[in-house]
């Protein structure tokens, strides 16, 4: 079975494949990326902002081209104290102007080492949630691996999904503001549950949205029975398919059914 | 509906966003009717609020879109535990 996760094994995309042990500890004491713990205790930890904040590194290639030019500057100074201004006037002239122009170019390759590293990890980060989208939608994860390199490859968008999937409900999704909510948040890959007295809207909105529909009214007590008896069998089905899938990302591997059991017993005690 | 699915979002987490108007703060003249529930139905997110602030994960917020053609909504009131908004 693929693994979950692409971890990162070079040391030069440290941001998002590792877990920076000094900065943030080992925080479940696997060694697991800073992207896959996100996901897994659905808490935000900032990793976007530390994507974006790719430090403008000195990498070893630019270190040695200003040493080059700083030993060049030296050098021309030296020639033209010893030699003199007439004669000295030319080589430090030279001297200077390469010295001058090494700065930029040590520059623009340290920025180039940078933004290599940005885009490596924006991609990873791509990749880690077109995995997760895949990983909400039940799909297998072979297909959320190649779903995540297909992303990677054709530099799809990053979806504006959620770190963890959520189920709305949305009063009124029929029409005007509830339509348009329920259609934000379709897009943003949410599972909603659209609400409202008038199945023709409704099944327009599902037909255009993918949601799912209850078609019933809020103001009578009878509906909303029926429809909290159909909602918490419905959470409870999706807390125990999430559960599952965060016991595998955690393990790393598929539970076993005396893990599965415990998972439904914990989640669905009705069943 | 809030009265019947507040236990279950209590027992693990959630957030109710209720969809009021501009109505709820400022009076529409010709619509007493609408204004008055809208009122109604922020204050009920208001009190929802501040009853499971620190005590429960829920979180309760109220928005006041403006106008026939929303640009903007805005949230006049938010009251909750967590104020980041996780997205």
């Amino acid at each position: 079975m693929p693994k979950p996760f692409t971890k990162v094994s070079s040391r030069r995309v440290p941001i998002v494949g590792h877990v920076d042990q000094r900065a943030h500890g080992d925080l479940d004491g696997a060694g697991r990326s800073d992207l896959e713990l996100e996901q897994l205790d659905d808490q935000p930890r900032g990793s976007l902002r530390r994507v974006l904040d790719v430090p403008h590194r000195l990498g070893f290639g630019s270190f040695l081209i200003s040493l080059i030019y700083a030993l060049l500057c030296v050098a021309a100074v030296r020639m033209f104290l010893e030699e003199g201004p007439r004669r000295g006037a030319i080589p430090a002239l030279f001297g200077f102007l390469i010295s001058a122009g090494g700065l930029p170019l040590s520059s623009s390759v340290a920025c180039a080492d940078g933004h290599r590293s940005a885009g490596r990890n924006l991609a990873l980060w791509d990749r880690g949630h077109h995995h997760l989208a895949g990983l909400q939608h039940g799909a297998t994860p072979g297909a959320v691996d190649a779903a995540g390199d297909h992303a990677l490859q054709h530099r799809l968008p990053r979806p504006a999904v959620a770190v963890a999937p959520r189920f709305v409900v949305v009063t009124g999704g029929g029409s005007g503001i509830g339509a348009a909510t329920v259609a934000q948040l379709r897009r943003a890959e949410y599972e909603v549950l659209a609400t409202g007295r008038r199945s023709e809207s409704l099944k327009g909105v599902a037909a255009a949205t993918g949601c799912e529909t209850f078609v019933g009214d809020v103001a009578r007590v009878v509906d909303m029975n029926v429809f909290v008896r159909g909602w918490s069998a419905r959470q409870c089905r999706w807390s125990t398919r999430e559960r599952g899938r965060r016991q595998l990302l955690r393990h790393g591997r598929e539970a076993t059914i005396e893990e599965w059991n415990q998972t439904i017993a914990s989640t669905s005690p009705a069943l | 509906m809030t009265r019947q699915l507040l236990p279950a979002l209590r027992s693990g987490s959630g957030a109710i966003v209720m969809v009021a108007s501009v109505a709820a703060d400022r009076a529409p003249s010709g619509a007493a009717a609408y204004a008055v529930s809208k009122a109604g139905m922020a204050m009920l997110g208001y009190v929802l609020a501040v009853e499971e602030v620190g005590r429960t994960p829920v979180r309760c917020n109220v928005v006041n879109p403006v106008g026939p053609e929303p640009k903007w909504p805005i949230v006049i009131w938010e009251r909750s535990p967590r104020r980041t908004v996780s997205t």
